[in-house]
């Protein structure tokens, strides 16, 4: 539980705020690079935490971010003309380069040199694993490039999607490192998602509900490791990396399905893009695993057509099923891995009031994590460097595997738990 | 006459920490995180939990040095916490996130059969943190409270 105060500072990410702060320290997942497929294409609108931005690729393919509103009149870029590298304004014509500089003002005088002194707010942007990420910080702290695994690997090894959760960041990622909650929100549906099929995990996990947690902080975040009984001489461990600020790396079933994560950013307080990542370090995605995310199967999750809002949502009570839950063929009545989880979190409101809540010995992993980002934020504003902001801190892999009883985790799986390129991943 | 209802925004558990070793049980003693841990009841480790009628909710095991804790130690405060039904936890404070020697390696077996969550830590500062959490009970800013 938080004391009112801590829950404002943790929950709040607007320009100003601590936790604002921090997460502009980060490069930020912005937008699906699929979203502005090529040059000149019709721009996009954009909002991180808070701040309303319009997304572009300008002519030669180079990705502009900028502030959404004119610095003339204050109208929406995003009915402007993505034309002859730039992004012009449709009510006066003031023209937009990708790092804001007005390069034309044909309202203007031709020899006037106002718009020299026109800049429009613009954030920096890389294009990696299918998502352009963008750093919203001061320039002199920008981190190291991204190396989350999926973003280094090549595009058909990867399959990255994101949905609109009508809650607050903080809720919906500590669902993402709540390792109990799988016993029962999908309990009936373990064996639904294609990326478990055909493991032991799977058996193992169906087999022992009453998992055992260890949490060690890792440099960049936490390891956390569900412990169950696999046979009389091992344990079977399910290893989750938290990385700082927001993404988690989900521990795969077998080698031979893909690995799985996600990230949560916030768009506002009360609302956050839920990223979810399947990729293989050393294959290409099949067709048929690709078909089955784009259903929105596993960690995805099914739209509303044209949009990234699911088609389960909170306005049809996530289309729950009460026979299928009277039947138990799903635990929550909801249908879907994704769906049973954001319900759950969404049903909490917008921002939870974490003053009411009782946690237990389960829940340290959601303890710790907050405790990180609060004493991150303190660390942010002295500015200095922070965990989860180095490239070493995301080369990780989760991990699940089988260990003598008497062998801790950190060490028995310590080679499975770094990247390894070229390699397989370890899991059983 | 039974005990007045406690809601659960206001239910403060009654948690004891036991310290395994006696660097642990310095650490606990000394005034800035013994003040922070104010409703926090510690043991001494002779005897635990028994002679008292006291029955705690969390039972949460500290060690700074496994090496030093004494075999069956663990074992034995993780039984008599589960017979009273209380929660069992164990943070371990390592800075290096890891435990060498044949004794520091039984001690963590130990540990890690008789408590539900095992928690490794850098330093006492979110171990302060994580307890005032199970705690519960109305919170107040400072001393690390999470």
């Amino acid at each position: 539980m938080l004391t009112p105060e801590q829950n404002e500072r943790l929950v709040r990410t607007d320009r100003g705020t601590e936790m604002g702060t921090l997460l502009r320290r980060y490069w930020i997942p912005a937008l699906l690079a699929e979203e502005i497929p090529e040059p000149d294409c019709p721009p996009v609108r954009v909002t991180l935490m808070g701040e309303n931005l319009i997304a572009f690729r300008d002519t030669q393919g180079r990705i502009g971010l900028l502030d959404e509103f004119c610095s003339h009149r204050t109208a929406s870029l995003f009915f402007g003309r993505n034309e002859e590298c730039g992004l012009r304004c449709a009510y006066h014509g003031w023209k937009y380069d990708v790092e804001g500089n007005c390069v034309d003002m044909p309202s203007e005088p031709p020899a006037s040199r106002f718009h020299e002194k026109i800049k429009q707010t613009a954030y920096p942007c890389v294009e990696l694993g299918g998502v352009i990420w963008t750093y919203m910080g001061p320039p002199e702290l920008k981190p190291e490039l991204p190396e989350l695994e999926w973003a280094t690997l090549p595009p058909e090894n990867v399959f990255v999607s994101k949905r609109l959760q009508e809650s607050n960041f903080m809720q919906a990622m500590e669902g993402g490192i709540d390792s109990s909650h799988v016993s029962f929100a999908h309990r009936f549906n373990m064996d639904d998602d294609p990326m478990h099929a055909g493991t032991p995990g799977i058996e193992y996990l169906k087999a022992d509900t009453r998992p055992k947690f260890e949490v060690i902080e890792s440099d960049g975040g936490l390891l956390i490791g569900a412990r169950r009984e696999a046979d009389e001489e091992n344990y079977y461990w399910r290893i989750t990396q938290w990385i700082m600020p927001w993404y988690t790396i989900i521990p795969p079933f077998g080698t031979h399905n893909p690995l799985g994560g996600h990230a949560w950013v916030p768009i506002d307080d009360e609302t956050c893009w839920a990223w979810s990542i399947n990729y293989h370090p050393t294959r290409p995605l099949r067709e048929d695993e690709l078909d089955a995310m784009r259903r929105g199967e596993g960690i995805h999750a099914k739209y509303l057509p044209g949009t990234y809002r699911t088609a389960a949502n909170k306005t049809n009570d996530y289309l729950i099923d009460r026979q299928a839950q009277k039947d138990k063929r799903s635990f929550s009545g909801v249908e879907g891995i994704a769906a049973q989880d954001f319900s759950l979190q969404e049903s909490m409101g917008p921002i939870v009031d974490r003053t009411k809540e009782r946690l237990g010995t389960s829940d340290a992993a959601i303890i710790l994590a907050r405790r990180r980002l609060l004493a991150a934020a303190e660390t942010a504003a002295k500015d200095e460097p922070l965990p989860g902001d180095r490239a070493e801190h995301h080369r990780v892999r989760s991990a699940s595997v089988l260990l003598p009883r008497s062998v801790p985790f950190q060490e028995g799986a310590k080679d499975a738990l770094v990247v390894r390129p070229g390699e397989d991943f370890v899991s059983v | 006459m039974p005990p007045a209802s406690r809601s659960h925004r206001s239910y403060r558990a009654d948690v004891l920490l036991v310290p395994l070793e006696p660097r642990s049980r310095t650490a606990v003693t000394s005034p800035a995180p013994h003040d922070a841990l104010d409703g926090i009841t510690v043991s001494g480790t002779d005897t635990p939990l028994g002679g008292t009628d006291f029955r705690p909710d969390v039972v949460v095991m500290l060690t700074h040095d496994l090496a030093a804790v004494e075999a069956g130690l663990a074992t034995r405060v993780g039984a008599s916490a589960r017979a009273s039904g209380a929660l069992v936890g164990a943070i371990v404070i390592s800075p290096d996130r890891g435990w060498h020697g044949p004794e520091a390696r039984s001690a963590a077996a130990e540990l890690r059969a008789a408590a539900d969550t095992v928690v490794v830590l850098s330093g006492m500062s979110p171990a302060v943190a994580l307890l005032r959490v199970l705690r519960g009970g109305p919170q107040t800013a400072g001393h690390g409270t999470i």
